[in-house]
C-alpha cells in the first residue's frame, strides 16, 4: 500500500506536464478559435434576442424573430435562392457528369489541359468573376453584341427579374461546375475496369454501361455533391452583390446578401443575428438530410 | 519674529515662485497643444473628400503642426457600411467624417455616444447656416452632433444642343407634363439612341424631390409617416407616367451612379434631375461637353406650383473618441466657414449652407461649362422656398420598404396606392411611428 501510493506521488508532477504538451501545440489555433469562431458564434445569439436602442443592446426577447417570420422581403430572399438552386444545381451536376465521363475517356487526348481549363474557374476569387459577369452581361455587353449577331433582339439582363436569375445561374454554373467534375473525375477512375470489361461480355453498349454501372458508382458522390450546392447556394452572396446589387425589385436578393443590408446598411446587427440564425436552422436541416442521404447511398455501395 | 517673518515671506517667495511655475508650465503646456504635431484621420467619399484634401492643405499652412491622414471612400454608401461597422465594434473610427444628411440622423440615434457632442461649441455659429441644416444634426436629446457643409438644391441639368436638335425650346418647359412631352419628343428625334433621362427603377432620388417639391416628405415634421399621402401618390404617379413613356434609359440598381454618369460621357441621356452638387461631376466627368450643358429650375407639378426642392448635402462629424476634439473641431469649423475652403467647395459644385458667404463673388460666378449661367445664383434663388425634410433616425430601416414600393408600382405588380400604403404600414410596424391619415 505504502509503497504504491509513495510511487503515483512520484509520478504525479510528471502527468500534468505530459498532458500539457499536446495543449500548448493546439492552443495557437484553439484561441483563434475561440476568439473568432466561438464569441461571435454565441455573440450573435445574444444579441440576436435583442434591440440595439440608445447606443446599446437592450434584451427584447423573440422580438426579432417574430420581425423575420413577417418580414416578406426575407422570404422572397428565401424563394430566391430556392428558385436559383432547383434551376441551376441539376443543370450544373448534369453538365459535370457529362465533362466527367468525356475527361475519363480513354480516346481524349491533352486531358491535362482540358482538366486545367475547366478547374481554373474555380481558381478566379468570386469578386473579380461576378464583376466580369456584370460587364458580359450589361446592356452593351458581350452576351447581347453575340445575340445580335445571330439577330436575336438585346436582352437587358441586369433590369428584368427573370433574366437577373438566369445572369446569376449562369455565373454560378461557370464557376463551379469545373469543381464537381474534379470531384466526379475522381469517382470514376476509381470504377474498376473489371466491370466494364464484363457488361461488354454481356453485350451492353456505353450508354447501357453509363446508366447502369458509372451512375449507381457515383451515386454517393453526386448526392454529396447536390448537397454541398445546395448549402453554398443557400449561402449566395457574391454574385448577386457584385451582379444585380439584389434588384432589380428585390428579384436576386439572397437571405446573405439581406442580412449584409440589414446589419451594415441599415445597422440593424440584431435583426442581421437573428436572420443569420434562421439561416443556420435551415443549414442544419440541409445537412441533417445529407447525412441521412449519403448514408442511404453508402449501404447501396 | 525676525526669523519668523523671514520664514513667512520665504514661503510667499516660494510659493510664488511655485505658482510662478506652475503658470509657466500651464503655458508652455498650453503652448504644446497648438505645436505638438498632431494627425487627424479624415473619411470621406470622391468629390467630398477631394475638396476636404485642398481643405486640409490650407489648414497645413497656417497650422503646420496638424498633419492629416485621408481614407477615400467610392461612395456614400461604401463610406457608411465602413463607418458603421468602425462604430460598432468602437475601434478605428476616423477623426472626421462626411455624413449626408438623409443619414446623419440614422447615425446619431443608433449611435449617441459615439459623435463629439457640439452644442457649446457651434452656438455661435448657429445662426449663420441655413436653418434647416441642423434639423438633421440634432438628437432627440437636443444635442446637436455635427457641422453642417453643403445644399442639395436642385436643377434640371440640360443639353441645350439637343434640344435644339430635336426642336425642343427649354424655356417651354415649366411642368413635368411639359417634360415628357419634350421627352418624347427627343427621344422620337434621336430615334431612342438619345433618352430623356437615365435612373434605377426602384432609386428613390426621383421621389425625394417630387415630394419635396410639393412641400412634404416620406416624413412630417412630428416624425410622422407622410409617404402615402396624397403628394406621395402624385409623385409616384408621376414616375410611372415617365417610365411608362420610355423617356428613361434604365440602368441597375447598383452601379446607378457610375451608369447615370457613363449615360451623359456618351451622349445617350439629354437631362439629369439632382442637387446642385452635380455640377462638379459634369464638369469633371465631360469636360468635352463644356458650353453644351445648362440648367433651369425643376419643373413644377403645376403651372404655379413651386420649382424648388433639396436632394442631399452633407455635414460634417467628430469622433468622440478623437484624441484632438480641439483640433478636429477648428478644422471642421475652418472646412465649413473658411472662404479659401469654402471656394474649394465650390469649384467642385459643393454648394455651402454658411450664409454670410452668399456674399461671395463665387455665388454670381458666371460658369463657363454652362455656356455661362450663374448656375448658383439660380440654386441659391431656388434654395429659399425648400421645404426643410425631415429624415428621421428611422430613415435607413424605412429606404428598403420605399424602394420595394417604388419597384412594385412602377413594375404594375402593385398600384400605387396600394405598393405606398404597404410600405408606409412596414415602416409604421417596424418604426412604431404614425401615419398620417
Amino acid at each position: 500500500m505504502e509503497q504504491t501510493v509513495k510511487l503515483s506521488t512520484r509520478k504525479k508532477p510528471f502527468r500534468p506536464f505530459k498532458r500539457r504538451t499536446p495543449y500548448l501545440f493546439l492552443a495557437p489555433f484553439m484561441i483563434f478559435f475561440l476568439v473568432f469562431m466561438v464569441y461571435p458564434i454565441v455573440y450573435a445569439l445574444v444579441i440576436s434576442f435583442s434591440k440595439w436602442q440608445g447606443g446599446s443592446f437592450q434584451f427584447a426577447g423573440l422580438f426579432q424573430y417574430s420581425q423575420l417570420f413577417q418580414d416578406s422581403i426575407f422570404w422572397q430572399s428565401l424563394v430566391n435562392v430556392l428558385i436559383v438552386l432547383v434551376i441551376q444545381v441539376p443543370i450544373m451536376l448534369i453538365l459535370a457528369s457529362i465533362f466527367a465521363a468525356l475527361l475519363n475517356s480513354k480516346r481524349l487526348k491533352f486531358k491535362s489541359i482540358f482538366q486545367l481549363g475547366f478547374f481554373l474557374p474555380l481558381l478566379i476569387d468570386s469578386v473579380a468573376y461576378s464583376l466580369t459577369f456584370s460587364f458580359i452581361f450589361a446592356e452593351n455587353g458581350l452576351v447581347n453584341d453575340l445575340l445580335g449577331l445571330v439577330g436575336i433582339h438585346p436582352i437587358n439582363w441586369l433590369l428584368n427579374p427573370f433574366w437577373a436569375k438566369i445572369a446569376i445561374i449562369v455565373a454560378i454554373t461557370w464557376h463551379w461546375t469545373g469543381y464537381n467534375i474534379v470531384i466526379l473525375l475522381g469517382g470514376l477512375q476509381s470504377i474498376p475496369d473489371e466491370i466494364y470489361e464484363a457488361a461488354k461480355m454481356d453485350g451492353a453498349g456505353s450508354f447501357r454501361q453509363w446508366f447502369s454501372i458509372t451512375l449507381p458508382m457515383l451515386r454517393p458522390l453526386l448526392i454529396l455533391e447536390s448537397v454541398l450546392s445546395i448549402i453554398g447556394t443557400i449561402q449566395l452572396f457574391t454574385e448577386p452583390f457584385v451582379i444585380t446589387g439584389g434588384g432589380p425589385g428585390n428579384s436576386t436578393l439572397s437571405p446573405v446578401l439581406y442580412l449584409y443590408q440589414v446589419g451594415f446598411q441599415q445597422f440593424n446587427f440584431s435583426y442581421a443575428s437573428a436572420i443569420a440564425y434562421a439561416l443556420a436552422i435551415i443549414i442544419a436541416v440541409f445537412s441533417f438530410l445529407q447525412f441521412r442521404l449519403t448514408r442511404g447511398g453508402g449501404r447501396d455501395a | 519674529m525676525k526669523s519668523g517673518k523671514l520664514t513667512l515671506t520665504g514661503i510667499t517667495v516660494l510659493s510664488t515662485t511655485v505658482v510662478a511655475t506652475l503658470g509657466m508650465a500651464g503655458i508652455s503646456s498650453a503652448k504644446q497643444d497648438t505645436t505638438q504635431p498632431v494627425t487627424l484621420t479624415l473619411m470621406s467619399w470622391n468629390v467630398a473628400e477631394a475638396t476636404l484634401q485642398k481643405d486640409a492643405t490650407l489648414y497645413h499652412k497656417l497650422h503646420p503642426n496638424v498633419n492629416f491622414k485621408f481614407v477615400t471612400i467610392d461612395s456614400p454608401t461604401n463610406t457608411y457600411t465602413k463607418l458603421n461597422a468602425e462604430l460598432a465594434a468602437g475601434v478605428g473610427v476616423p477623426d472626421i467624417v462626411s455624413i449626408e444628411s438623409s443619414q446623419s440622423e440614422s447615425f446619431i440615434s443608433k449611435f449617441p455616444n459615439s459623435f463629439l457632442n457640439l452644442t457649446s461649441r457651434v452656438a455661435s455659429l448657429k445662426k449663420d447656416f441655413t436653418s434647416y441644416k441642423w434639423g438633421a444634426l440634432t438628437g432627440t436629446n437636443n444635442q446637436i452632433y455635427g457641422i453642417p457643409w453643403d445644399t442639395g438644391s436642385s436643377l434640371l441639368f440640360y443639353r441645350k444642343d439637343m434640344f435644339k436638335a430635336a426642336g425642343i425650346n427649354p424655356n417651354s418647359i415649366h411642368t413635368w407634363s411639359q417634360y415628357i412631352a419634350a421627352g418624347k419628343k427627343l427621344t422620337a428625334h434621336f430615334k431612342g439612341k438619345v433618352k430623356m433621362t437615365a435612373g434605377a427603377i426602384n432609386d428613390e432620388a426621383m421621389l425625394k424631390m417630387l415630394m419635396n417639391e410639393q412641400g412634404t416628405f416620406f416624413f412630417n415634421q412630428k416624425g410622422q409617416i407622410t409617404l402615402n399621402s396624397p403628394a406621395g401618390v402624385r409623385a409616384v404617379n408621376l414616375l410611372k407616367q415617365m417610365y411608362s413613356s420610355g423617356i428613361i434609359k434604365q440602368v441597375p440598381v447598383g452601379t446607378d451612379w457610375n451608369d447615370i454618369i457613363s449615360a451623359f460621357v456618351n451622349n445617350q441621356i439629354a437631362t439629369v434631375p439632382f442637387g446642385v452638387w452635380y455640377v462638379g461631376t459634369l464638369e469633371t466627368s465631360a469636360p468635352t461637353q463644356s458650353g453644351k450643358w445648362a440648367v433651369m429650375p425643376l419643373p413644377a407639378f403645376t403651372a404655379n406650383g413651386s420649382h424648388s426642392a433639396n436632394l442631399g448635402g452633407s455635414n460634417l462629424f467628430i469622433s468622440a473618441k478623437t484624441q484632438h476634439p480641439n483640433t478636429a473641431y477648428d478644422f471642421a469649423k475652418f472646412a465649413m466657414t473658411n472662404t479659401n475652403a469654402l471656394n474649394v467647395s465650390m469649384s467642385y459644385g459643393i454648394f455651402p449652407s454658411y450664409v454670410p458667404y452668399f456674399k461671395s463673388p463665387m455665388i454670381t460666378e458666371s460658369l463657363k461649362f454652362f455656356g455661362g449661367q450663374k448656375v448658383f445664383q439660380i440654386a441659391a434663388n431656388l434654395a429659399k422656398n425648400i421645404t426643410p425634410e425631415n429624415h428621421t433616425g428611422d430613415y435607413t430601416t424605412a429606404l428598403p420598404f420605399i424602394r420595394t414600393a417604388l419597384y412594385n408600382a412602377l413594375t404594375n405588380q402593385q398600384s400605387v396606392t396600394a405598393a405606398l400604403n404597404t410600405a408606409a404600414q412596414k415602416i409604421a410596424q417596424v418604426t412604431n411611428r404614425q401615419i398620417v391619415k
